[in-house]
């Protein structure tokens, strides 16, 4: 990048910095770091060569360089296949963007974290899965600075893209959690029948039944919503399943308003057995609104 | 390679010289001489490489050749080699061996090692190992005494309790290992104490202790190393209790089995994490590291055997969900049942037959839940994925009794008529006759139904149902209003069943019932009250003492009637309020309307603040009873407040008797210049509108603003009904009545809104018609707007060219004829039968017609019509004749329907070849004045003269046609 241009960016930086609380100095390196980013990507062959350069293209299995040589350009293309990986600048801010979340600090983690994901988008196909992951792992870093619609966005963005399964399992949670934050009722639904559906009776969380749950609820289909709740409750043996507390909360209120005493008597002994009174929080969603219905409230 | 041990030899100990004798595998070749440090040190390395035969070979060549060396007895020397040896003797079974080599050294070095814990706590284990009991226990207990509060002294009392165990002393043993569980030990350790003593219950086939086990641990499965033991004995304690008809406890024991793939896994998952962390621990082990080195390779043992037989075993999975599905059920848990039948029933990795168990048992679950619809839905893909199931006839019978259940009893009889087609011999096919029997029952198909119970009777004389059925066979007159013959039955009945059969009191009921109905209430008290004497816990208890209320109302002893309905309590249920109408009856008989007026105010506060049923009912007639006392102006505010508060409730079926009523008192209280008593606003309101239609305009929208849909159906349907009687307002009722069906959902209509918006629509030909009917039927099976809804599906049915099941419709309405639709449904249904050419059955049903005073004038007529149609039919023309003459000389009002008649009739004549009465007949038409055809005019003319040509006239003073 010309010099000129730099400094452009870097004034740019150096004022969107300053709307965060971080300090004149602390400001002024993290401009710096971020200016990084536009330095040139280099492409090491399979042959062992090593190519620098700023990506013009990468379509159809072809990427394309333009390096700037002798004040000249000249402009390179790589077939996928011959690419051994590509290596990008400005790693160390991965980190710095994790510490900045860690403490709260969304602004300048967010801001590092979408240049990072500017920088890098077009070439995740080249650059191993560790890239991926990495902003699979900042998701909930957007969820947390209420940037909602900009998260499941790049959920959606990351997907094609991922295979580790873990990693997978983590995006789709998130991407249940944020379709429920943005009252995409339909999508939430969806979501989480597919996840219920991968479960099975191997239930490892119960997210997907809690939400589906409440969507119900708040159609007023409250006897498919028990259903769906008490799937997880059943199979769950005495594991600690991540939702599942809530799950048994919602399956409680449903079996007592539905006038199912035997269920609600049995969920209740397990409730209290399991110490879920003690440890029940509603962290990533809101529990249900019965009112809504114009139900009676669920005895307490 | 792990690093050997460093030790401190002096000089003149590495210059002794061992020839050693033996072979020492691949770092002793035989003959070789070796010092003293280098074979002591290659032995150690052998020990702590795990070789320990070579190390033992090591020990023994050390102890042969250097026994009496000061470098070997030094006690440097010693306090390494003495437990390395000890334990190498461990590790080859020979624990009798390992034994002194661990007293030695806690002998020699007490309290001066920090290996004297490990040793003392694997002396334990030798002595353990060699079956010394008491030593052991003996040991373990010094070990915990030495190291109180340690981690390695919980291990030491759980194998101090496991002592017990393997000594075969079960009762110590469990005592012991409960003990452990209730200490203060980490929990990864009670737990396994608790699964110690759960396999030991369970090998000794000690059941309850097992439960009590599995019932009152705090599992924890995501902190517990193994998993096997737990799954294997909670499935077998479910299995026990389920045996016990401990249903909730079975499935609590049910809920901690994983399915059998999940189990491998996690079994798996588990063995490879102790492995790992039996790796870490040996490579720093050291002082107690040893002791937990032991308890973990003890439980890996454990772990692997438990592996070896789960994965040479059968997969549990599928009876384990049956099981667990079937506890939920008996323990009337239906929505998890419902959860666990359905995964397996659509769970293609299960067996087929139990997918199939699964599935039939989910249909069961469905109808626990009384989801008739979803149970005839899970049923019908049973059949079709089963179909050659055994279970097969079961689940037709299933989908019958969901129908039943559902209120749908043609369809029930329907399915069971195919099932008794299609299995013939089955051993159910008695249940089958009798259920299709009861069916036809509920479905009004009184003789079809007397059928049924006739054939049971004949088939299964000794069946367990031939009392029922005899029964049922009488009640079905009964039902029919045919008392003589059920009398008949139900007495004969009760001389055959004996004294102390269960069906006696429901006979003697019956009986009394049926002779009140006949009128015979002096009998029917006798029978009534002897009934009420003799059974005093029987179910119809209730009834029988309503029947007594009505029998001496029937008898004119009203203050004894009023006494008797005075005696039913509201845990009567529906009779209560039947018992209190009846009283309210009583009092209007007897004109006392302050009694009356009393009665049901105290009826209405008798709800303890919570709503009485039929409520409505009670206001509408505590208003009718003080018009009559002349308090019309107390009226007013009570019928408006009855308004507010339940208009909008469905079950409220007085609304529209309340605007009757407040109608005419609009127009009264208007005349005569009185206000309402009590000052309210609405009452203002109501009083100042110049017309009672101009009021309920006003009401009428908001109603619909606020979504208090039913109360604005029910005012827009009074004004419908308003401005239908005026010929102007025709138009606009039939407007308000399209926009009804949009602006009110169908659930929020009542009876009279459906089948106002229901027929509104047929009109239209429209085929949704049907819903709202069969939403009636459902919804409100025995009002009186169901006759009506019958003929509206029968119709929009015949235009679908449904003509059979359309039949089937309008059948029932002969059973209703004092119905105001019976005359269109009688006329409906003997059209209808001449259209199917059962030609026999129409003259009942127009005879039917003709004896209604409801269906004087037109609707005669047209019977009469279809009559002769049928007649001509049946290629009778001269029967017909007479028929089609009766209408054009009796009902020359309907001039359609005398047109009709005269052409049927001259035709007939001439196919007949009485050309004269033709003509005549053709001459009728021409001087019918009031014949509005004039086409048809012009024809007879056309005819006339024709038939002039054929047959002149000739005098025929004084001869009639007819």
């Amino acid at each position: 990048m010309r010099n000129w241009m730099r400094c452009i960016v870097g004034m740019a930086f150096s004022a969107a910095l300053a709307e965060t609380a971080l300090g004149q100095e602390e400001d002024f390196v993290l401009a710096a770091q971020l200016m990084t980013l536009d330095d040139p990507i280099i492409v090491e062959t399979k042959r062992g060569q090593d190519f620098s350069g700023q990506v013009e293209s990468n379509l159809d299995g072809t990427l394309t360089l333009a390096a700037d040589v002798g004040g000249g350009e000249v402009v390179y293309s790589f077939e996928e296949t011959e690419i051994l990986r590509v290596r990008f600048s400005g790693n160390e801010l991965k980190e710095v963007a994790l510490e900045y979340a860690e403490v709260g600090e969304y602004a300048p983690a967010l801001m590092i974290i979408d240049k990072l994901f500017e920088q890098r988008r077009e070439l995740f196909s080249l650059a191993g899965d560790s890239e991926v992951n990495y902003f699979a792992q900042t998701i909930p870093v957007y969820r947390a600075a209420e940037r909602l619609r900009e998260a499941y966005d790049r959920i959606e963005a990351l997907r094609p893209h991922l295979e580790d399964a873990d990693v997978v399992r983590l995006l789709e949670a998130e991407q249940l959690l944020l379709a429920n934050r943005l009252e995409m009722v339909a999508e939430t639904k969806a979501l989480a029948r597919t996840w219920i559906e991968m479960e099975g009776r191997e239930v490892r969380s119960a997210l997907g039944s809690c939400l589906l749950a409440l969507a119900l609820i708040d159609e007023g289909r409250l006897e498919e919503a028990l259903q769906v709740v008490l799937f997880p409750i059943t199979f769950s043996r005495a594991r600690s399943i991540p939702y599942l507390d809530n799950c048994h909360s919602i399956a409680l209120d449903l079996a007592r308003i539905l006038e199912e005493e035997t269920t609600a008597s049995g969920l209740s002994e397990d409730f209290d057995r399991r110490g879920y009174a003690e440890t029940l929080q509603w962290d990533d969603f809101s529990p249900p609104d019965y009112s809504r219905l114009d139900l009676p409230r669920p005895p307490s | 390679m792990s690093k050997p041990l460093q030790l401190g030899f002096n000089r003149r100990a590495r210059r002794c010289v061992a020839i050693a004798g033996l072979c020492f595998g691949t770092l002793l070749p035989a003959q070789r001489e070796l010092t003293f440090e280098a074979l002591l040190q290659t032995t150690l390395t052998a020990a702590n490489e795990q070789r320990f035969a070579e190390a033992l070979r090591g020990f023994e060549e050390l102890e042969k050749t250097f026994g009496r060396e000061p470098e070997y007895l030094a006690p440097a020397t010693r306090r390494v080699v003495l437990p390395l040896h000890a334990h190498a003797h461990m590790m080859q079974d020979e624990a009798e061996d390992a034994i002194p080599l661990l007293e030695t050294f806690l002998a020699s070095f007490e309290g001066r090692s920090p290996q004297e814990s490990f040793v003392l706590f694997s002396l334990g284990q030798a002595h353990h190992t060699a079956g010394n009991w008491e030593e052991a226990r003996e040991t373990y207990s010094r070990f915990v005494a030495a190291y109180p509060d340690t981690p390695e002294a919980s291990i030491a009392q759980l194998r101090f309790g496991e002592t017990f165990l393997e000594e075969g002393r079960v009762e110590d043993a469990l005592d012991a290992l409960d003990n452990f569980y209730r200490s203060s030990a980490p929990y990864a350790l009670r737990i396994q104490s608790r699964l110690r003593a759960l396999q030991l219950s369970r090998d000794n086939t000690l059941w309850e202790r097992a439960a009590q086990y599995v019932l009152e641990t705090r599992w924890s499965i995501d902190s517990m190393p193994e998993i096997a033991v737990l799954a294997f004995a909670s499935l077998e304690v479910g299995n026990f209790l389920m045996g016990e008809e401990r249903f909730d406890d079975a499935v609590r024991a049910y809920s901690l089995v994983p399915g059998y793939q999940e189990l491998v896994n996690e079994q798996s998952n588990r063995i490879a994490s102790t492995e790992a962390l039996i790796g870490r621990t040996s490579a720093r082990s050291s002082g107690t590291g040893g002791v937990w080195m032991a308890y973990y390779r003890q439980l890996l043992n454990g772990m692997k055997e438990l592996q070896a037989q789960l994965i040479e075993g059968p997969d549990y999975t599928g009876s384990w969900l049956l099981r667990y599905g079937q506890a939920f059920a008996l323990a009337e848990r239906p929505y998890e049942a419902w959860t666990l039948f359905r995964s397996v029933a659509e769970d293609s990795s299960l067996l087929r037959s139990v997918q199939r168990d699964g599935h039939y048992r989910w249909i069961l679950a469905a109808q626990a839940l009384k989801r008739w619809d979803e149970a005839r839905t899970i049923a019908e893909e049973f059949m079709e994925r089963y179909e050659e199931a055994p279970e097969a006839p079961l689940v037709l019978f299933l989908i019958a009794y969901s129908f039943q259940q559902d209120g749908r009893p043609l369809d029930a009889v329907e399915v069971l008529s195919d099932l008794l087609i299609k299995y013939p011999q089955h051993r159910l096919r008695g249940r089958w006759i009798f259920s299709r029997g009861f069916n036809r029952i509920l479905a009004e198909r009184y003789a079809d139904a007397r059928t049924d119970f006739a054939i049971y009777s004949r088939e299964f004389p000794s069946g367990s149902q031939a009392l029922n059925a005899q029964l049922w066979h009488a009640l079905a007159w009964f039902f029919e209003k045919s008392y003589a013959p059920a009398l008949k039955e139900l007495e004969a009945l009760q001389d055959v069943t004996p004294a102390e059969h269960y069906l006696r009191p429901e006979i003697a009921y019956r009986r009394a019932a049926v002779l009140y109905a006949l009128k015979s209430f002096e009998p029917a008290l006798q029978g009534v009250e002897s009934y009420l004497g003799a059974y005093r816990e029987d179910r119809n208890r209730s009834e029988a003492m309503v029947l007594k209320g009505d029998i001496l109302m029937g008898l004119g002893r009203l203050e004894e009637a009023i006494e008797a309905f005075y005696a039913v309590t509201p845990e009567a249920g529906g009779l209560y309020p039947y018992a209190v109408f009846q009283i309210g009856k009583i009092h209007r008989a007897l004109e006392d309307y302050g009694a009356m007026v009393s009665h049901f105010e105290g009826y209405l506060r008798s709800g303890d603040g919570g709503a009485v049923p039929q409520q409505t009912e009670a206001l509408y007639l505590i208003g009718w009873a003080m018009q009559r006392l002349g308090r019309e102006a107390d009226v007013v505010p009570l019928y408006l407040e009855a308004l507010d508060l339940h208009a909008n409730d469905l079950e409220a079926r007085e609304i529209y008797l309340i605007l009757d009523a407040l109608n005419g008192l609009h127009g009264k209280l208007r005349r005569l210049a009185i206000s309402p008593s009590v000052g309210d606003a609405s009452e203002a309101v109501f009083q100042r509108m110049p017309r009672f239609r101009d009021w309920i305009s006003l009401k009428v929208l908001p109603l619909l603003d606020e979504g208090e849909l039913t109360a604005y159906s029910r005012f827009r349907l009074y004004e419908i009904e308003n401005l239908r009687r005026t010929a102007e307002g025709v138009d606009e009722a039939a407007m308000l009545l399209g926009n009804l069906e949009s602006e009110v959902g169908i659930e929020q209509l009542d009876a009279r809104g459906l089948l106002e918006v229901g027929k509104a629509l047929q009109a239209r030909a429209e085929p949704s018609a049907r819903r709202y009917f069969e939403a009636l039927l459902l919804r409100y099976p025995r009002s009186q707007e169901r006759v009506s809804a019958w003929i509206g599906l029968a119709e929009g049915l015949r235009t679908e060219g449904e003509l059979e099941a359309a039949a089937e419709w309008l059948a029932l309405v002969s059973d209703h004829v004092m119905h105001p639709d019976a005359p269109e449904g009688l006329l409906a249904y003997a059209g209808l039968l001449l259209e199917l050419g059962r030609y026999s059955e129409v003259q009942p049903v127009v005879d039917t017609l003709l004896r209604l005073r409801t269906a004087r004038g037109r609707p005669h007529a047209e019977g009469l019509i279809i009559l002769a149609q049928t007649e001509e039919a049946m290629g009778r023309p001269e029967r017909a004749i007479p028929i089609y003459q009766r209408v054009f000389n009796v009902y020359r009002a309907y001039s359609d329907l005398v047109g009709e008649a005269y052409v049927a009739s001259a035709t007939l004549f001439e196919s007949i070849g009485e050309l004269a009465s033709a003509r005549d007949t053709w001459r009728e038409v021409i001087f019918f004045d009031e014949l509005t055809d004039d086409s048809l005019r012009a024809r007879a003319e056309r005819e006339y003269a024709r038939l002039l040509e054929l047959a002149p006239e000739v005098e025929t003073a004084g001869v009639e046609v007819l």
